[in-house]
C-alpha cells in the first residue's frame, strides 16, 4: 500500500475514534440549547435552561466549595508530595526500605476509589470521627498524593546534582541552593502533578461522596443527585461550562508541560 | 563535597505523605480486614469456620456470585475493548501523527475532566427511548420504537469504555513514542511487513505500556457503582452496588468490610490475569 493511503486511512481511524469520544459530550451541549427538557429530538433553539441554571443559588456556591477543596488539596499534594519524592532520592533511605515506599505509594493507586472512600469512612467512624470537613479534605489529599510523588520521583531520578554540589562549595544555604536551583528544575513536574491533583480531586465522586458531612456539597455530588432524580436540562447547560473549563485547564497543562511528557511518555534521550 | 542529608532529614521529609498513607489507607484497610473477620453476632469462642463465615457467607450466595461475576467480566470487557481501540489510536499519535501528537492526546484527556458522572449521565438521554441513539437504531430498523437501549450490560461495559479509554491510550503512546525510527526504518528496509513490523517490534515493546493501561482501566473499572446502578438498573448489578447499599441502607459492617476485600481482590488478581496475558502474547507473537 502506498504510503499516503495508509496516511489517510489513519487520519480517518483517528478522527472516527475522536468523533466517537467527543458525541456523547456534544449530545449534552446541543441539548442544552434544546426546548425539549428530556433530551430529545426535534431540535429547537432557546437558552432558557441557562437561565435557570444562573438562577440557582446552590450551584455557584458548591462549585466554589469545590474549587477550594481542589485548590487546598493540590496544594498539600504539591509540598507533601514533593518532600516525599526529595526524600525518596536524596534522603539515601536503605535500598530496601525505599522500594518497600515505593510499593506503599502505590496502594492508593491500586485499590479501587469506592473501596478506599468506604475504608476511610468506616475507620473515621471506628476512631470516632466520621464525616467532616476535615476528613473529606485529607481523604482527597491521600488518593491523589501518590500522582505527585511518581511524576517528582520519576524526575528527580533522572537529574544530576552538579548545580547543587557547585553552589554548596560556593556556601550557598541549604535552602538557597533549594529555591534557586533546585525547585525550579522541578517545577514542572511539581506542577503537572498538582494539575492533576486538582483535576481528579475536583471529580473523585466517591471519596467526596462518602466523606463529606450531611449538608455539605460538591459539584460531582450535586451532579449525582440531578442525575438520580431523573433527566434534568440545568446539568447540561452546566456541562457546556465544565467542558469548556476542561478543555481550557488541559490546553494550558499541554502548554505548560506538554501532557504526554508530564506523564512519564515521550521521555527522548536529551 | 556535598553535604549529605541525615537520615533525621530524610525521615522528615518522607513524614507528612507516609504518615498520612499510613493512618488514612494502611491502617484503615488493616481495620477492614479485621471486621470482615468478626461476626455480626459474637458468640462466646470464634473457630476458624465463624472467623470466615462472612466470606462463606457471600460465596455460598448465588446472587452474589454472579454480581462478582459482573463485577469481573465486565470491566474485563471493557479493558480489552479500551485496547482493541485505544492501541491503534495511541500508535496513530505516535507514529503517523507524530507532530500534533501530544496536542491530540490532551484533547482526548479533556473528557475525563469533565466529570464522568456528565458522561453517565449523556448515556442516559443518548440511549433512552427517542433518544438519538435509540432513534438512530430504530431508523435502521435494528430495534422496536420502544426498546430502551438503557439498563443493559453493553450501555455498563460502553460508559466504562468511554471514561477509560484516554488512560489506555497514554500508556500505550508513552511505550511506543519511544520506539526509535531507525529501528522501525531498519525493520522495512530489512524487508519486514507491517504484520511482522508489528508482531516482532510494536507489539513487544508495548507490551509495558499495555499494562500500565489495563492497570488504570481494569482497576477503577471494577469498583464502579454509579454506571451500572444508572445505566444497569437493576438488571445489572456490580459489586460497588453492594458495598455502597450496606454503607447507605442496611450498615451491616461485616458485610461492607467482607465485599470491599472481595472486590478489591478481584480488581488485583484480574489485572494480575491481564497482565500475564499480555506477558505471554509477547513470547506468542514472536513464533
Amino acid at each position: 500500500m502506498a504510503r499516503g493511503v495508509r496516511k489517510t486511512l489513519w487520519t480517518v481511524y483517528t478522527t472516527l475514534v475522536f468523533t466517537a469520544m467527543f458525541a456523547p459530550i456534544g449530545y449534552l451541549v446541543l441539548m442544552s440549547f434544546n426546548t425539549s427538557p428530556y433530551g430529545t429530538l426535534p431540535w429547537h433553539f432557546t437558552t432558557a435552561w441557562y437561565v435557570r441554571l444562573f438562577h440557582q443559588p446552590t450551584l455557584a456556591h458548591t462549585t466554589l466549595q469545590t474549587l477550594l477543596m481542589s485548590g487546598v488539596v493540590a496544594l498539600a499534594c504539591a509540598v507533601a508530595g514533593t518532600m516525599a519524592a526529595l526524600g525518596l532520592v536524596r534522603g539515601r533511605p536503605p535500598r530496601a526500605l525505599a522500594s518497600a515506599l515505593q510499593v506503599v505509594n502505590l496502594i492508593p493507586v491500586t485499590v479501587p476509589w469506592l473501596v478506599l472512600g468506604v475504608t476511610m469512612l468506616l475507620f473515621l467512624l471506628l476512631v470516632g470521627s466520621g464525616r467532616s470537613v476535615l476528613n473529606l479534605y485529607l481523604g482527597n489529599t491521600v488518593v491523589v498524593l501518590p500522582y505527585v510523588t511518581l511524576l517528582v520521583h520519576a524526575r528527580l531520578r533522572g537529574e544530576r546534582f552538579e548545580q547543587e554540589e557547585a553552589g554548596a562549595q560556593l556556601g550557598a544555604s541549604g535552602a538557597r541552593i533549594f529555591l534557586a536551583i533546585t525547585l525550579p528544575k522541578l517545577a514542572p513536574s511539581i506542577l503537572a502533578g498538582s494539575i492533576m491533583a486538582f483535576m481528579v480531586s475536583f471529580n473523585n465522586f466517591l471519596i467526596q461522596y462518602y466523606l463529606a458531612p450531611f449538608g455539605f456539597s460538591t459539584l460531582p455530588m450535586e451532579i449525582y443527585g440531578l442525575v438520580r432524580s431523573g433527566v434534568r436540562p440545568d446539568i447540561n447547560a452546566l456541562s457546556t461550562f465544565l467542558v469548556l473549563a476542561s478543555l481550557g485547564l488541559v490546553v494550558a497543562l499541554d502548554r505548560l508541560v506538554g501532557i504526554g511528557s508530564s506523564f512519564g511518555a515521550g521521555r527522548r534521550p536529551a | 563535597m556535598r553535604r549529605r542529608p541525615s537520615r533525621w532529614a530524610g525521615a522528615g521529609l518522607l513524614a507528612p505523605a507516609y504518615g498520612l498513607i499510613l493512618v488514612l489507607v494502611l491502617v484503615p484497610l488493616g481495620a477492614l480486614v479485621v471486621a470482615s473477620l468478626t461476626p455480626a453476632r459474637v458468640t462466646g469462642l470464634s473457630t476458624l469456620g465463624l472467623l470466615f463465615e462472612s466470606y462463606l457467607r457471600f460465596f455460598r450466595d448465588l446472587p452474589s456470585r454472579l454480581v462478582l461475576a459482573n463485577s469481573l467480566t465486565i470491566p474485563a470487557l471493557a479493558t480489552l475493548l479500551s485496547l482493541g481501540l485505544g492501541w491503534p489510536l495511541a500508535y496513530a499519535l505516535a507514529k503517523v501523527h507524530r507532530r500534533r501528537g501530544n496536542a491530540l492526546l490532551a484533547v482526548l484527556m479533556a473528557p475525563f475532566f469533565v466529570s464522568y458522572l456528565l458522561i453517565i449521565y449523556a448515556f442516559m438521554g443518548l440511549l433512552q427511548v427517542g433518544g438519538p441513539l435509540q432513534a438512530a437504531l430504530h431508523a435502521l430498523g435494528l430495534v422496536s420504537a420502544t426498546t430502551s437501549l438503557l439498563y443493559s450490560r453493553a450501555a455498563v461495559t460502553m460508559a466504562l469504555v468511554y471514561e477509560y479509554l484516554p488512560f489506555m491510550v497514554l500508556s500505550i503512546y508513552g511505550s511506543l513514542e519511544r520506539i526509535e525510527d531507525s529501528v522501525l526504518e531498519a525493520a522495512s528496509g530489512l524487508g519486514a511487513g507491517a504484520w511482522r513490523t508489528f508482531t516482532e517490534i510494536l507489539w513487544p515493546r508495548s507490551v509495558p505500556g499495555v499494562i500500565a493501561g489495563c492497570a488504570l482501566v481494569f482497576i477503577p473499572a471494577t469498583g464502579a457503582f454509579v454506571e451500572p446502578q444508572v445505566l444497569g438498573g437493576t438488571r445489572v448489578s456490580m459489586l460497588g452496588e453492594v458495598i455502597n447499599a450496606q454503607i447507605n441502607q442496611t450498615f451491616d459492617l461485616t458485610r461492607a468490610a467482607t465485599v470491599s476485600l472481595v472486590l478489591t481482590a478481584a480488581a488485583v488478581l484480574g489485572f494480575a490475569v491481564l497482565a500475564a496475558l499480555a506477558q505471554a502474547s509477547r513470547r506468542a507473537l514472536r513464533r
